[in-house]
């Protein structure tokens, strides 16, 4: 007996790059797997996704495909998760490898996980930004990130003030 | 050709510092307390939100603590909204909470929490709420009153006869965690404090909830009827979805007052469910 075939669904990327995709590859974004809900009838057109260009859905889709039939957070397990995660940087070995790119590629990969809410990518984005800065003085994460500093000398001390209260805690 | 520019200029000089305030604010949420010290003095653009991360959990446990983060806080008011959870707590034998220069302290301190949604107070020993000093208690009242949008309170020390109407006044207080024995987290994971998010959630608490964990003997379980549950208790309960009692102790009977106060909680809420009992 045949598996049955799975849905396929085709997006349109705002550079007009077209990707058809399993649509349980793509429903890892909840954007999109609303969307889909909303639809009643079958439709050719491709989903448009107006804030993520074509190369950076290539990652998104390599990561939805990699993580396909993981379950999503609920509602309750996302709020257990908020309260684990918090501080704590911990990426799987496949993730790093996937979210080693470019800096420019790092922040695109985090605004479309934003946009098309897929929470576990976000994580993953924003805690590799966070490991990035981990250990570094404020000097080396401003040349890291191409910071300037406009502080005056007298701003630096305030805020050094301010934050000693909590050093070594 | 202009889709091509288009996606390039899309895509093109993305970096920390134009990232929208919610990613920026979601990535200082991954750090720690020594990269947000980092971060706050890197430009003006990040100064107040990692600070706002920085100052968001503040445990103090002794007296210089209190005496130092007060002078720093008395030089930066803004410092005070910052701030969400606060604990403070006496360790061992200790009981600087309860000496008169640390109570003049917190009438002045507490008072400048505005922004609190959790707050945790820790008396070592067995002291009930009657028993604590009066201006500590009224300095607590302060901050009950200074902080409306209090969600979460712990009162994981012997203070289990605090009346509840004293936080009355507290629209958004979600859970109400008392135990007469000290913080068991193994049991407890779900109000795992130190480590709840930041920024709070925005969406609206599912349930209103009253945890009452308590190691009773007789001899406790009648004031806590009294206080917590008894008739005259100011909290409204009428919509609460979830109650949690928790008694432990050697005595194989429940105290018969506290059995009815429990009994006359449960008919006075409308919407309870068979399920829940």
């Amino acid at each position: 007996m045949a598996a049955p075939a799975t849905q396929q669904i085709k997006i349109r990327c705002n550079d007009e790059k077209e990707f058809t995709v399993d649509r349980d590859v793509l429903e890892r974004s909840v954007l999109i797997k609303n969307m889909l809900e909303d639809v009643t009838e079958q439709q050719d057109a491709p989903i448009p996704l107006p804030n993520v260009s074509g190369p950076v859905m290539a990652k998104v889709l390599e990561y939805c495909t990699h993580h396909r039939g993981e379950p999503l957070p609920s509602a309750d397990t996302e709020q257990s998760q908020d309260e684990t995660r918090k501080r704590t940087t911990d990426i799987s070995e496949w993730d790093q490898k996937f979210i080693t790119v470019d800096q420019e590629m790092l922040f695109e990969i985090i605004l479309a996980a934003n946009y098309l809410d897929i929470k576990s990518l976000l994580d993953v984005g924003c805690k590799t930004v966070a490991n990035m800065i981990k250990g570094k003085t404020p000097e080396e994460i401003r040349k890291l990130f191409n910071i300037v500093n406009d502080f005056t000398p007298e701003e630096e001390a305030q805020i050094k003030k301010e934050n000693e209260w909590a050093e070594d805690r | 050709m202009p889709s091509l520019t288009l996606a390039y200029a899309v895509t093109s000089n993305m970096s920390l510092l134009t990232t929208p305030i919610e990613i920026r604010e979601l990535i200082l949420g991954q750090m720690d307390r020594t990269s947000l010290s980092a971060m706050a003095l890197t430009c003006k653009a990040f100064r107040e939100a990692s600070q706002r991360h920085f100052f968001s959990m503040i445990y103090i446990s002794t007296s210089d603590e209190l005496n130092h983060l007060y002078l720093t806080f008395k030089d930066n008011t803004r410092l005070y909204d910052f701030v969400r959870f606060l604990s403070l707590s006496e360790m061992g034998f200790s009981d600087w909470l309860r000496r008169p220069h640390t109570i003049k302290l917190l009438m002045k301190f507490l008072p400048q929490f505005h922004r609190l949604t959790s707050f945790e107070i820790f008396i070592s020993g067995n002291p009930r709420w009657n028993d604590l000093p009066n201006q500590l208690q009224h300095a607590c009242l302060l901050l009950f009153h200074a902080s409306p949008s209090l969600e979460r309170l712990i009162l994981p020390s012997n203070v289990w006869d605090v009346p509840l109407d004293l936080f009355s006044h507290c629209a958004d207080l979600q859970s109400i965690h008392l135990s007469q024995t000290p913080h068991d987290e193994s049991s407890h994971l779900d109000f795992d404090l130190p480590k709840s998010p930041w920024p709070p959630r925005l969406h609206r608490p599912k349930r209103l909830a009253l945890w009452l964990t308590a190691h009773l003997s007789n001899e406790a379980m009648e004031p806590t009827a009294t206080h917590l549950i008894g008739p005259s208790m100011g909290l409204d309960l009428q919509h609460l979805q979830f109650l949690s009692i928790c008694v432990e102790g050697t005595s194989p009977d429940l105290n018969p007052l506290f059995q009815i106060s429990l009994k006359n909680l449960l008919l006075d809420i409308d919407e309870w469910d068979d399920s829940n009992r």
